[in-house]
Parts: C-alpha cells; sequence; structure tokens
C-alpha cells in the first residue's frame, strides 16, 4: 500500500508494507520515499510523552507502550509490531504519531 | 577457494550489504545473469516444436540445463523436471498421489510450510492420518520415532533434509532406508542442503526430491524436481496441456516419457538455461569446497555470538551437525527489532519472523514472536561475520 504525506508543502510517498506476523497481531514497516534525515533525539523528546524508550542509538530509537512497539530510524524508517486489529490502517493511525514528531509534517493527503 | 574472485563474479557484492539472507534466496551471479538475457537477446523463442534456428537454439539449451542438473546430483536427464520453486515440486508429488482409507502420510514437525501443508491437506482430501514426528528444541530426532510411526499403510514419508529455521542437518539416508523396508516412498525437501554440500541422489536412493533452484544461485521462478524413473508411470502430472504429449486427438491423448511429461506449457526458458549455469557455476567452485568454507564461517559465527553475553542461539551447538542457517534470539528485543537495527548499523540483511515454519516455532520451540535468523554462503566472508558480531554488541 502507498499513501501520500505532506512534507514542507511536497507530496512525498509513504510505502506501508505487511511484515511476518502472528495470527493475532500484525506488524508493518513504513518508508518515507524520498531522502530524509530524523532527528533520533529531537524526536525521542517528544515521543516519550506517551511511550516508554525502549533504545536511543544515533541511527535508531526503539519506543514500546504496553501495546505496541516502534522502532525508527534515522533514514526515514518506522517499524510498527503488534498492531491489533492486523490492518494497514490501524498501523497508519499509530505512525501518526510518530509522523507528527517530524519537522514540516503536514498530514496525510 | 579464492573468495575475492568469487565475490567479483556477483556485480551485485558492489552494493553496500552484507548479505546474510541466502536461506531465503541466494545472490544471482554474473554468469547466471548473463545467460538469462542471452536467451532473450540472442535466441528467444520458444522450445520443443519450431523448425527454425531460434527455437532449435532455444530447445537445445533448454534440454542442455536439464542435462546439467542432472549431472549435478548424478541422475538420468530424464528424472529431473524444472519447476518454478521446491513448493510446487512438493505439491506435484502430493497431487498425483491416490491415498485410501487407512493408508497414512509421515511428515515431521520440522518442516518448511512447503513440505507440510500439502500433506495436511492431502490427509484431509483423502480421510488418512498424517502422522507427525517431533524434533528436539535443536532439530534432532530419535530414529524410534520413524520406526515407531512408518508402517505397511503407510504411503509418503515427507522429510526435509536440512531445517531452514535450524540449519539441522537430518540423516535422511537412515529414513530412507527405514521406510524402503516398509515399502513407503520418500520424499525429500533439499531447498536447504542441494545449495550447501554434495548430493548423490543415486546414492540417496529417495524416490523425490524437490529444491529451489533461487537457493543455488538460480534465477527466482526456478526449481527442480527429481522423480526417480520407476515412478514416473504412476506419477501424474499436475497439470496438462501444451508441450508434455506424445498424442493428441479428439477423444484420447497419451502423454510424453521423461521430465517433459511434468513440465507443460510453456516453461521458464530462460530461467531453466539460468539454472543451467548456476549448477555449471556451483560446480566449478566444487561443493566440497563450499561445503568446508561454510563450515569454517559458522564455526566462526557461533562461537562469535556464543561470547555475546544474553545473545541465544538456536539449533545444534557443533557446526558439523549443522549448515549456516544460524537462529537467535536476544532478551527483550523483537526478531524484526534485532533485524530492523543491523539493517541500520551496518546494512547487515537478516531474515526475521517464522521462516514460514509456524507449527516448529509455536509447538516444539516456544518462541511466539519467531526468531532472527542470519544465513551464509560461500560469497559470505570472514570481515563480514566480524561486521555482523560487532553490529550485534553495538544493539544490545
Amino acid at each position: 500500500m502507498i499513501k501520500k504525506i505532506r512534507l514542507n508543502g511536497e507530496d512525498v510517498d509513504l510505502s506501508i508494507k505487511a511484515l511476518c506476523h502472528k495470527g493475532d497481531y500484525g506488524n508493518y514497516k513504513f518508508t518515507i520515499e524520498k531522502k530524509i534525515v530524523f532527528d533520533i533525539e529531537a524526536m525521542s523528546k517528544k515521543l516519550t510523552k506517551n511511550f516508554q524508550l525502549d533504545k536511543l542509538h544515533k541511527l535508531f530509537m526503539i519506543i514500546k507502550s504496553p501495546s505496541v512497539s516502534i522502532s525508527i530510524a534515522r533514514h526515514g524508517r518506522i517499524m510498527i509490531e503488534k498492531v491489533i486489529p492486523d490492518t494497514p490502517e490501524r498501523a497508519l493511525e499509530i505512525a501518526k504519531q510518530v509522523l507528527e514528531t517530524i519537522p514540516g509534517y503536514e498530514g496525510i493527503v | 577457494m579464492d573468495i575475492k574472485a568469487i565475490r567479483n563474479d556477483f556485480k551485485i557484492l558492489g552494493k553496500e550489504v552484507i548479505y546474510l539472507d541466502s536461506a531465503a534466496t541466494s545472490l544471482t551471479p554474473d554468469c547466471v545473469v548473463a545467460a538469462v538475457t542471452m536467451y532473450y537477446s540472442e535466441y528467444n523463442a520458444n522450445i520443443e516444436r519450431g523448425v527454425y534456428s531460434f527455437s532449435q537454439e532455444a530447445s537445445r539449451k533448454y534440454e542442455e540445463a536439464h542435462a546439467k542438473v542432472a549431472a549435478f546430483f548424478n541422475v538420468d536427464e530424464k528424472e529431473i523436471i524444472f519447476t518454478k520453486n521446491c513448493t510446487y515440486g512438493i505439491n506435484l508429488i502430493a497431487h498425483s498421489l491416490k491415498l485410501e482409507k487407512g493408508d497414512t502420510i509421515v511428515t515431521t514437525l520440522l518442516e518448511h510450510h512447503s513440505n507440510y501443508l500439502p500433506w495436511l491437506r492431502l490427509g484431509n482430501k483423502y480421510g488418512v492420518e498424517v502422522k507427525r514426528i517431533k524434533p528436539t528444541i535443536d532439530g534432532f530426532f530419535n530414529m524410534k520415532d520413524f520406526e515407531a510411526a512408518i508402517d505397511s499403510h503407510t504411503k509418503i514419508v515427507a522429510v526435509t533434509h536440512v531445517s531452514n529455521c535450524l540449519g539441522t542437518i537430518v540423516p535422511v539416508q537412515e529414513i530412507i532406508a527405514l521406510a524402503h523396508r516398509k515399502h513407503a516412498l520418500v520424499l525429500i525437501d533439499g531447498a536447504q542442503s542441494a545449495p550447501h554440500f554434495s548430493i548423490n541422489l543415486k546414492d540417496l536412493g529417495c524416490d523425490f526430491f524437490s529444491c529451489s533452484g533461487h537457493k543455488m544461485l538460480g534465477p527466482t521462478g526456478t526449481g527442480i524436481l527429481y522423480i526417480k524413473e520407476a515412478l514416473h508411470e504412476s506419477t501424474e502430472p499436475f497439470e496438462i496441456g501444451g508441450g508434455m504429449i506424445d498424442e493428441v486427438d479428439v477423444e484420447h491423448y497419451t502423454l510424453a516419457q521423461g521430465w517433459e511429461k511434468f513440465e507443460a506449457g510453456t516453461p521458464n526458458i530462460a530461467g531453466g538455461v539460468g539454472l543451467g549455469a548456476a549448477v555449471q557455476y556451483l560446480k566449478k567452485i566444487g561443493m566440497k569446497n563450499i561445503e568446508d568454507y561454510e563450515r569454517k564461517l559458522t564455526r566462526k559465527m557461533i562461537e562469535g555470538m556464543k561470547t555475546i553475553k544474553n545473545l541465544v542461539i538456536l539449533g545444534p551447538q557443533d557446526p558439523e551437525k549443522r549448515t549456516g542457517v544460524v537462529p537467535f534470539k536476544i532478551p527483550n528485543m523483537t526478531p524484526h527489532e534485532i533485524a530492523f537495527t543491523l539493517d541500520e548499523i551496518a546494512h547487515i540483511a537478516i531474515r526475521s519472523g517464522f521462516h514460514c515454519c509456524h507449527p516448529l516455532l509455536k509447538s516444539i520451540l516456544n518462541e511466539p514472536d519467531g526468531t532472527a535468523r542470519a544465513s551464509l554462503y560461500f560469497y559470505n566472508t570472514e570481515e563480514e561475520v566480524d561486521i555482523f558480531l560487532d553490529a550485534l554488541k553495538e544493539i544490545l
């Protein structure tokens, strides 16, 4: 599935791929199809309001809540695990919380 | 083996990647890419029926590819059927079996879904029992379980040669001998063995052997199915249609002999020619050299991983009893998190999840999230293993 998001006034593809998963939950990977570099540390500060910081590395971070686990890589990749119900739409709802921490993010087109 | 020279044969290795997912699909050497390209650019035509030179050339190359693969496994060319993948070959055999009430099928809980689901479905279709032998958590079997399960009612025993999930090498020769004593047929899933060590199918003695071309340097969409010649008559093709008949009239048809009987319609000609080039390349490197080198790399990887605190390696600890498939887990990290972070840190490509082995992971290994799995091939280097080990330490 490909959605479009608006970043700094420009429409950019956001690809959504289902990963190997268990029957009762889904795992999804989101890729922003444009050269981008996340400020992982700044994002971690915003995201820890709703999530617990599990790992912080210069290239990635892993944040968790009781229900989901989110891995965020510096070059525009987001992986969300344990998505219930197992639908890309539900995964996208969760991903929005991450996308909203990106400077210049204006929403899903 | 000159690894540097070998790596130069794979253009893709010039990219920034440490490829440790060869158990899923191997990389493709330039000679295979060239063989595929040459078909399309030099003699693109359908095979076997055309009088013109392109068709004759395509037919000759496709037949030569069968001959190369047959020689690779030391069997007759007639016995080698090109399929689209290992799964297709197993399904072909499952589909051709005619079962009756009271017959049984024996398989194991070590199997990839490709060698498990066709038998489950067949069991349901004919209402026959599918007996499932349980492995240990390292993927070993107690031969007494096979002795107890296989009897005069057993129609077929279907077992993997090497576990795609644990890397364990299964002593299939013993199982084949046991099954044949009870007059049961034996199918071996060779997807994880054929690429990694020498297999002489005549010596092995199984009735059917299926493997993937794309795991042994061939193009994707290629597979190999061996059917012992004595069983050709009783094995029905999965599909019928063009290209596999001797004669057809309004009411009747007779099927061709040899591999043509089982390859209905226009086959993947370019893929088949590429597969021929792949086995020729493997033969040039030498399967014994490949096996020895991979074992050395596997030993290094396992020894290195053992020194990493909290990391758990699954499968046999002894590199002699496994191939270069190395599953592992790290506490408090999901397999996908491990794969995601290794890719980010050092462009390391590993597999994560259930590896199409849900029965094993859920009922034997009790790994509800699956595992991370690194898998080696002969184009990997000791330096790559070192980088992998360093990256693991970094994510812990």
